[in-house]
């Protein structure tokens, strides 16, 4: 846990402990969300929503989440960058898999588009597959997140012949996962932060420096 | 910027100077001025687009995604004198380049501009452009004539393999005559080479099929950079054809950098077994000193630090680990040997 949480920690979590009813042990306590806990989870209840914006090295993005009223599911706009070079603009649904008092297990599935400038420039259609995995309750989350990323590229040659021009297309997939690690903690009702660190792997199999970022979360409910 | 304000203001509160570079090595008890022949500098939008990708994805990631601002702070004279500075060497020389298709452009005026930074430190060795040379001979050998004559340039810079031009080509006898005829040493890439587009026949890489112009102009003096290294396969390749030439022909000098990096021969082996050929061969009065940096920072600090280990480890006595690192470059070159 940063110094940061802890101090978040120190600052909000005396008095409202006091006002506090004791532990509920439901797996799902009623009340106004802790939108830390749906956005690191990924998924909020029915009727709930959240919102994080994320800066750091090198990922900067937004992720937004809202509760449909069908199975359980959410959906999710994702527009994230990698030193404003490497961008991934994403739509698609995010369920709660497992959800208990302990842990928040959930599953995403994302699909849209990824555009990369500078030398080593690439586009095409993407997805990306998450999975979360977060502690069930609390002021302090702790959460770890596995993200899967492809992109479907096109590589299109042109050779001039004397019989005229002929065009070969090629595709191929090209992988890049990221996982992170986020310690989200509450600030009020409705507000969080979160810190955390990044593993991401650009274009295996070549090395990656980590990184590290701060969310600023807000959510809301009906 | 706050320290680069504060700190001439306490030199001269306290009468206490910055710590000065240490120029020179130690070797086997004494200290050594270093001359590194082979250094590059320029500027990153004159590098092929394939060659960007090709540098940028050897960056770690995701550096190589803002490749551009990443490799700026090392491809001006500033950045070359700070690596040579931390490396403890004192003189370098800075190539021009005319391969527009593989590792790209540095151009005379470019060299000739940065060579002016310092000009006590800094040497060029001016080049030109060989892809169209049926219709434009004479302008480009004009264009070199005149770079050679601005201070500082002391030798001609040529790679074949880069320049997609054959070793064997007999349309240069003009480009030979010149440096006979100025007394400014051409320097050849020899070897493979890892970057993209490279014409790796041997006709292109192999120093053997430039014998017959090394015998034709026994005035011209040739040196055969990378000591025809196989940069692909990581091998010493053409060794012993280099040091045989140099051993047969009085205007044959050889430079072994880039072959010894930590990425190339990795055990540092490739680098003593080319240590010991040449002294084997008798020929380190020919041998000189060059790294092929910057590269990435502390590479040229390091490639010395390898190089001497080679030549500690090939039994290389003092006297002629300094020919190799000063006065061989002060005799193919014909300037004053560096200082400490
Ligand atoms: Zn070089």
């Amino acid at each position: 846990m940063s110094p940061l949480s802890l101090l978040l920690v120190f600052a909000v979590s005396a008095p409202a402990l006091a006002e506090r009813p004791p532990p509920n042990p439901d797996p799902r306590p009623m009340g106004p969300p802790d939108p830390h806990l749906d956005a690191l989870a990924g998924a909020s209840d029915l009727g709930d929503w959240a919102v994080s914006l994320e800066a750091g090295f090198p990922f900067f993005g937004a992720r937004g989440q809202v509760a449909l009223p069908w199975a359980g599911l959410n959906a999710v706009g994702s527009v994230n960058s990698a030193l404003f070079t490497d961008t991934w603009a994403l739509g698609g649904v995010s369920k709660r898999w497992v959800d208990t008092h302990r842990v928040v297990l959930s599953g995403e599935i994302l699909v849209g588009g990824t555009i990369r400038s500078g030398d080593l420039s690439r586009r095409g259609p993407a997805s990306q597959t998450t999975l979360r995995l977060a502690r069930g309750h609390g002021r302090v989350v702790p959460a770890l997140t596995l993200s899967s990323r492809h992109v479907l590229l096109t590589d299109v040659q042109e050779i001039q012949t004397a019989e005229g021009d002929v065009v070969q297309r090629s595709r191929s997939i090209a992988w890049s996962p990221v996982a992170s690690f986020d310690v989200g903690v509450g600030v009020c009702p409705g507000f969080a932060v979160s810190a955390g660190l990044d593993v991401p792997w650009f274009d295996p199999p070549g090395f990656s420096l980590p990184g590290a970022h701060i969310n600023l979360i807000v959510g809301g409910w009906k | 910027m706050v320290e680069r304000m504060i700190t001439p203001i306490l030199t001269l509160l306290l009468g206490c100077a910055e710590e000065a570079p240490v120029y020179g090595v130690s070797f086997g008890g004494e200290r050594l001025p270093v001359v590194d022949m082979h250094l590059h500098q320029g500027e990153w939008n004159l590098i092929p687009e394939s060659t960007r990708r090709f540098l940028a994805s050897r960056f770690p990631a995701p550096l190589g995604l803002i490749a551009e601002s990443t490799a700026e702070g090392s491809l001006n004279a500033e950045g070359v004198l700070e690596q040579l500075d931390e490396a403890g060497v004192i003189q370098g020389a800075l190539f021009a380049v005319y391969a527009p298709r593989t590792v790209g452009v540095a151009t005379n005026e470019y060299v000739a501009e940065q060579v002016l930074q310092d000009p006590e430190r800094l040497f060029g060795l001016g080049s030109l452009r060989l892809d169209d040379w049926n219709n434009d001979a004479e302008a480009q050998l004009a264009g070199l004539a005149a770079t050679l004559e601005k201070p500082g340039f002391i030798g001609i810079k040529l790679a074949h393999a880069h320049q997609h031009v054959r070793l064997d080509d007999p349309r240069f006898d003009a480009l030979w005559s010149l440096a006979a005829a100025t007394g400014k040493p051409v320097y050849l890439h020899t070897g493979s080479s890892p970057f993209p587009n490279t014409a790796q026949d041997a006709a292109y890489t192999d120093p053997a099929y430039f014998e017959p112009i090394i015998a034709a102009y026994p005035d011209a003096q040739f040196i055969l950079g990378h000591l025809g290294y196989d940069f692909i396969n990581k091998e010493v390749g053409a060794l012993d054809t280099c040091v045989e030439l140099a051993a047969r022909y009085e205007n044959v000098w050889l430079e072994p950098s880039a072959l010894g990096s930590a990425g190339s021969d990795p055990t540092g082996a490739n680098l003593l077994t080319a240590y010991s050929a040449m002294k084997g061969a008798g020929v380190i009065d020919r041998v000189v000193y060059g790294s092929d940096g910057p590269q990435s920072p502390g590479f040229v600090a390091e490639y010395l630090e390898r190089s001497v280990a080679a030549m500690e480890g090939a039994g290389y006595t003092a006297e002629e680990a300094r020919a190799v690192l000063s006065l061989n470059f002060a005799a193919v070159f014909g300037v004053e040997p560096a200082p400490l």
